[in-house]
Order: C-alpha cells, then structure tokens, then sequence
C-alpha cells in the first residue's frame, strides 16, 4: 500500500506554517506516515519551521531541504512550506548522511552511501540524495554513491536551492537543519518505480574544447578565458559578469557536454565567475571535453517534461502512479516565467491529476542519464533538467 | 553536414583546396549567427522577465486597488447605512414633535423662532409656517400671541408652569427650558399646555366643597347654639353626668365648625375670594390675646409654654387682625398639638428695626417633621406620617391657609425642623403692607 498526502502553507509564522502544511499532508495520507519529504523557503527561520512540522508529525522520520520554488500537486509556488507524507508498508526508507559537501564531495556522498547502507535491512533498489545546491562538485558526490551502490545503481536526488541567493542551502536530516551536507535514503522492499530525465535545450553554435579546468572550475576554453565565452555571446564585459554570480545572467544558457549513451546533452550551470575570467560550474567539466553553449525555449522545456513523466510511466509497467517526486531546475522557472505552472500541469496529464506530487526547484539533479533504468544505468549530476521519480503500485 | 556542404560547393574545384576556406567562412559565418540569436534571445528573455515582473506588480497593484474600492464600498455602505438611520431618527424625533400633545416652540440662541409643532396652530390660530424666522419681540405684533410674548419677555425668562389665560375657554401652562449641548446653550423650548380642563375640574371640586361646607355650617351652628343654652340652664338644670357628657358634644361641635372654616377658608383662597381688610394694629396684643386662649390647653398638657415679648416697642403694624390671628393661632396650636407632656414651646415676637418688618416664631421640643417630607409642609392636605400617627385629629389645612395669609400681607413664612427634636416656625411681616404686592395677591388668586 502506498498512499501519500501533500500540504503545502505560507502562513507568516514560520512554525504556524510548517504545522499547517503538515497536517493537511497528514490528513491526506490518512493520518499517518513513515516518512515526510520537506521542502521550504529560506524566507522561514529553517528551525522554526522544522519545528512546527515536528509539532504535528511528532516522531516521523523527516528529510527535506531548502528551495528556489517549491512544487505541490496544485502547481507551482515560492516563498512556501511543502510537504509529502507517504504512509506505505511495502517500501522501508533508511537514512545516511554525509558532511563536507563543500570540500570533498566525493567523500560526503560516499560517507551518506555508506552510513545508510550500514543500517539497512534489506539491500536498495533505489537512492535518493539531497545534495547542498552549492555543493563543490556535485558530480563528485554523485560518484561517492555510485563507488559504494555501484555503477549501474540507480540514483535520484535534488540541490537544496536558497530562493536565487546562491549563499548557503540548507538540508534537513531527521529534523535537524544541516548546511554543506548530503542526506541519503535508501528504499528497500518490493515496490516499482519509474523515472523520467530530460531538459529540452538545444546547443547553439561552435564547438568549443576545454583547454584547461580542474573539478567544477572552468579556467580555458579555446586556450582563452572560460568567462570570454559569455563576454562574446552576451556582448558584456567581463566586470558586468562578476560582478554577481553570473547564474542570475546566464541561467537559461548554460554549457553542454555532449555524452555517449544520451541523445541530449550533458548540462553544466555556471555558478560564479572571478576576476581571472574563471567560471565555476555547478559540477565538473573534464578537461578536454567539447562544449556547446546551450539554448533553451520554453515550448521544448514543457514538452521535455512531458517526455520524462511518459517515460517514468512506461518504466512502471502498468502499475498505477501513487507519488510524485519532482527536481525540476530553478533555470526552468526561470525560463518558462509565468509558464512555469503549465510544466506542472503537463506532467499531472500524464501521470495523474489526482497523483500526489511534491517537489522543488533546485540547483542541481541527480538522476540516470536519459532515464534510462537496468543495467546501462548510469547516474549523473544534471543542470537544467527535469528529473522526475514515480512510485507506482 | 559538413560533408555535403563539401560536395555541394564543390563545382569545379579542386577537392582538396576549397574545402578550407569555405568551412573557414561558414564557420565565422555560424558562429556570427549563433552570437546575434543569444544576444536577441537575451535581450527578449530580459524584456519578458521585466515584463512579468510588470504585469506580477500591476496584478498586485491591481489586487490592492480592488482591495481598497471594496473598503471604500464598505465605507459609502456603512455612510449610507448611518445616513439612513439618521433619517430614520428624525423622521421619528419629528414624528413625535408634530403629534406632540403640548404646543412645543423651540427658539434658537437668537431668540427666533426655529420650530414650531401644529398644537401651537389649534391653541394661537395662526399658521406655525408663518411663525419660524420670527424674532420674540416681533411675536407681539401677532395679536393672539402678544400675551404669550409679554410672558416670556425678550430675553425668554425661565418660567415654570405659568398659567396663562389665553381665551375663556382656553387656559395654558407655560414652562420653558434651556436646551443645551455640550453646555452650550442652544436654544429654549417653550411647552405650552393645556390645562383648561384641570382648570375647570379644580374650579367644579372647589365649588362643591365650598357649598357643601356652608351646607354643613348651617345645622352645626344650630346644634352649637342648642347645646349652648342646655349646658347654660336655659332649659332648666342638667344634672353633672350630663353636662360632662353635654360639654364634650359642644367641644367637638366646636372642632367640626372650626374644620369647616378651614375648609371654606382654602375654598375662599382657592376662588381668589379670600379677602383682606388692612387695619393698624398691636400685633403684640393680638399674639397674646391668642397665647392667652391656647395657654389652659397647654398647661393641661403639662407644658412650659411661654410667650417672649419684644424688649422694644413695636409699631402698628398694617393687618387684617382675623386673619393673622388665624395664623398665629395655627402656629401656636400644631406647637402644642405635636409636642409631648413636659415639653416646651416657645412663642416669640422680635422687631427687625432696619429691615422695618416683625419677626415671629414658635419654637418646640416635639416630634418635628422627617427630611423627605419637609418639601411639602405647605401644601393643601399635607400631615406629617409621625403627626397622623400622635394626632389623629387634623386637616393638614392650617399651614396652607397660613402661608396664604402672610405673603398676602407682604411676608414669608418658613421652618427650620429635625424630626424628634422639634421645630420652629417663622414668619416675617412688614409694617406696612405694601399696597400693589397686596392687590397682585388677591389678582393673582
């Protein structure tokens, strides 16, 4: 049995809001829940509103993080308190966490990996991450998972976003608020489930190479500056594009990496930029990789989205859609503006308008590359994209 | 794509030499593109998020400026809601004016007329329209208004209950009373009421009592002078049992006649026909002439009852001796009625040289009359409640008649009392009456 229930508030008090949305999920889920999934502003005191989620869901397991917009089955909000409590018996969700995330991810996420795998009972059919959206190398942490899980193991997972600030993220373990860390969880049991990755933009122009980089930095690309590729495309000058991060500008026309085993390309943010005219990315690009500058539109984002929730239905084989899990790319809302609710909608056609749905607009997506699930399963760390995990039953 | 871009251009040249230069021109030439489409792109994409967040603002600004034409809706309701009760109160305030059962005339600080009610048409036969706007001074012009003018005066004197004669059919009572707001006098209204009826029901009573008590007179005098002459002998000689019996017959004979009196007196006083003939008199002999005859029952009654003489000499004083002496009489006599065995009662008579006027006072030890009912000591019927229990006798009469008699000569009379210590009454009188006052008492009667 799988039944979830999403609530969702912007009650001024912190605490009020964080009860409130927790007892309408509550309330939907049937009163009761094995675990609850929270995804909340930074525009509330974090531990107040942990605090009055915990006021109503008392001892049930709480994971969750900070946002850039949160998703509910009711569309797209900000400046909110969202929440899922999923009550099920078929699924045992185990719990690991990893810290550091801003110096060594790699080591963080094996650590999250490793901490819940020493509990669990049963082994994981699946993982999800949360990941601080500022991350030092998002792939990295990614990698930790895989190094314990395996390279084929299937991954989803979201960066905790801070509403476009790109200061500091946060993360909720076990209703604890945490920073530079990375929560795992683990699901066990005899359950089905589906994913759909994609993000719909297009490269646009040359090739470039990249002459020189070192983990998410980007220093040469065409043996020039990496910051010269905006200055040239954007026709600004290096100091307009430091002089905040360079995210704000460059949102929707991040970098692309093209990749064997997926017919989209590979999607690198670009976070902030220095005075040397190095860009540091969202996640690696290795040196060498051919670069495309990427275009997005917002009818190819929407239909993107629509893609991934067909294939995350296919992938259920029949089952019914019973829960949601959208972590959908800040730049996507930037991108499609007002829109950004008919990405909601687009989804909720496909996989149900009565389907429970929570999620949040983060800084960064893990997921199969492609979605593609089985043995060429391969997790990575995406920008721009929508990835998206269904339960089915 | 680049290959058939190579075969396409080929024509006519070498394969191995154009395919550079092309591909060099191409390139630049996609590369220009893709840079001219992202800065398009990004200048849209800016524009339609300034846009957004425009539209977001107004749908805000919209919200808000909705939010508030509702407020300013609720606002007009709740002015239009309190309009309407306002009305609702004056058309009920005038409802009430207009079927008022007294004339109501409302002058402002002005002294002009500002309102006026329809009873003042039926009572002065004029249009109340032609009345408002009206100065008080002009209201003498009207004819059937002029006697109300003169009441009121110019400044509009505060007046209490002032009959009016209007017609002979037709008698009001005028009071007027400042209205105020704030402590700020606004106004006056003046009401005007009706008592014609009261008048004439007053008149029918005091006619009624007055023939009944001649009626009654008549027999009493008989059986007076019959006991008179069986008690003198002139029927031969009554034995001591009856006489006893025969003399208390005549002392209450005596009673009944002096009740009567009493009451033909108020009736007089109450018919304006209660005349006075002035005359020049030693009022200190008058008093103890009375003193005199009060003084057995007092001694009877075992009390120290003395009469104080002025140490100078007094003049004449100008009174109709029958009448004070019914006064003095009065006075005496409720002293001795309502003071106890062993009391005293203290009859006095002093001259006030510079006020030219004689003072005169009974002082007792007696019952005294209680607080709450001193206000009405002189009225018609009054008896104190601790009187009616230690005097069953008693008409309630005497202090009326009294007060009557001594402001028709030009006095006042007043009391000082406490209830179980005792009381003293005073009254002053000047020696020479003064003749107008004298004649506006009997007019005014």
């Amino acid at each position: 049995m799988i039944k979830a229930g999403v609530g969702r508030s912007q009650k001024s008090d912190p605490i009020k809001a964080g009860g409130e949305a927790c007892q309408i999920a509550l309330a939907k889920a049937g009163g009761k829940a094995n675990i609850i999934f929270a995804f909340s502003t930074i525009n509330y005191d974090q531990n107040k509103v942990i605090e009055g989620i915990k006021s109503v869901s008392k001892g049930i397991s709480l994971v969750g993080c900070s946002t850039s917009g949160e998703i509910t089955s009711e569309g797209s909000t900000s400046k909110h308190v969202a929440l899922m409590a999923l009550n099920t018996d078929q699924i045992k969700f185990t719990f690991g966490l990893g810290k550091g995330t801003d110096k060594d991810s790699f080591k963080a996420g094996k650590e999250a990996t490793q901490d819940a795998q020493s509990k669990a009972e049963s082994p994981f059919s699946l993982f999800m991450m949360i990941l601080d959206g500022l991350a030092e190398n998002g792939a990295a942490a990614v990698r930790g998972v895989q190094a314990v899980l395996g390279e084929h193991f299937p991954i989803i997972g979201g960066s905790a976003g801070d509403d476009f600030v790109f200061k500091k993220t946060y993360q909720y373990y076990q209703g604890q608020v945490l920073t530079d860390s990375m929560i795992g969880i683990g699901f066990s049991g005899k359950f089905s489930f589906g994913v759909g990755v994609r993000h719909g933009w297009d490269p646009v122009g040359l090739p470039m190479k990249v002459t020189k980089s070192k983990g998410s930095k980007l220093i040469e690309v065409n043996d020039r500056p990496a910051l010269s590729i905006y200055q040239d495309y954007f026709g600004k000058k290096s100091e307009e594009l430091i002089r905040e991060p360079i995210a704000r500008m460059a949102y929707t026309y991040p970098l692309g990496i093209k990749v064997e085993g997926s017919n989209e390309f590979l999607i690198r943010d670009v976070i902030i930029a220095n005075e040397k005219g190095e860009i540091t990315c969202a996640a690696e690009i290795p040196q060498g990789s051919e670069i495309r500058l990427m275009f997005g539109e917002a009818g190819k984002a929407i239909r993107a989205a629509k893609e991934a929730a067909e294939s995350a239905l296919e992938q259920l084989q029949g089952t019914k859609p019973k829960a949601v899990f959208i972590f959908d790319c800040m730049a996507r809302r930037k991108l499609l503006g007002a829109k950004c609710d008919e990405e909601i909608m687009a989804i909720k056609e496909i996989l149900g308008k009565e389907t429970p749905l929570i999620g949040f607009y983060t800084y960064g997506e893990e997921a199969p590359l492609g979605g593609i699930l089985g043995p060429e399963c391969q997790s990575v760390f995406h920008n721009e994209t929508m990835a998206l995990l269904v339960l089915g039953e | 794509m680049e290959k058939s871009h190579k075969t396409k251009n080929k024509k006519g040249v070498k394969k191995d030499e154009m395919p550079s230069s092309i591909l060099a021109e191409l390139q630049e030439e996609i590369d220009r593109i893709s840079k001219l489409l992202i800065r398009r792109d990004f200048e849209l994409s800016s524009v339609r998020e300034q846009r957004e967040k425009e539209i977001k603002e107004l749908e805000e600004r919209t919200g808000e400026l909705e939010g508030a034409r509702k407020a300013l809706m609720n606002m007009l309701e709740d002015i239009e809601e309190a309009r309407r009760e306002a009305e609702e109160e004056r058309d009920k305030t005038l409802a009430i004016i207009e079927n008022f059962p007294e004339g109501l005339l409302f002058f402002d600080r002005y002294k002009k007329v500002s309102s006026v009610n329809p009873k003042i048409r039926d009572f002065f036969n004029t249009n109340p329209k032609d009345l408002i706007g009206r100065y008080i001074r002009n209201l003498k012009r009207i004819s059937s208004l002029s006697s109300l003018a003169k009441l009121l005066g110019e400044e509009i004197k505060e007046i209490q209950r002032k009959e009016l004669q209007l017609r002979e059919d037709l008698v009001l009572e005028i009071s007027t009373i400042p209205v105020l707001r704030e402590l700020e006098e606004i106004g006056t209204l003046v009401v005007l009421r009706d008592i014609t009826r009261e008048k004439t029901i007053e008149r029918l009573k005091t006619e009624f009592v007055s023939i009944s008590a001649h009626q009654l007179r008549t027999p009493l005098s008989a059986i007076k002078w019959t006991l008179r002459m069986i008690l003198d002998g002139d029927a031969g000689e009554v034995p001591k049992e009856q006489r006893e019996l025969l003399e208390k017959s005549y002392t209450s004979n005596e009673r009944m006649i002096g009740l009567i009196n009493d009451l033909l007196n108020v009736t007089r006083i109450e018919e304006g026909r209660f005349l006075y003939s002035l005359k020049r008199y030693d009022i200190v002999k008058l008093v103890e002439k009375v003193f005199n005859q009060l003084k057995e029952m007092a001694q009877r009654k075992g009390l120290n009852f003395e009469f104080l003489k002025p140490k100078t000499m007094i003049p004449n004083v100008d009174v109709d001796a029958e009448k004070m002496s019914v006064v003095f009489q009065n006075l005496i006599d409720n002293a001795i009625h309502y003071t106890r065995a062993k009391g005293r009662v203290e009859v006095r008579l002093e001259y006030l040289k510079e006020k030219e006027q004689i003072l005169f006072s009974v002082k007792d030890t007696g019952i005294g009359i209680p607080e709450h009912q001193q206000q009405r000591v002189f009225s018609r019927f009054f008896r104190g409640t601790n009187a009616i229990k230690s005097e069953t006798e008693g008409t309630g009469l005497g202090l009326f008649i009294s007060k009557n008699i001594v402001e028709a000569h030009g006095g006042t009379i007043w009391f000082k009392s406490e209830e179980d210590k005792g009381s003293t009454f005073y009254f002053t009188l000047p020696l020479k009456a003064k003749a107008e006052e004298f004649q506006k008492f009997v007019e005014g009667l």
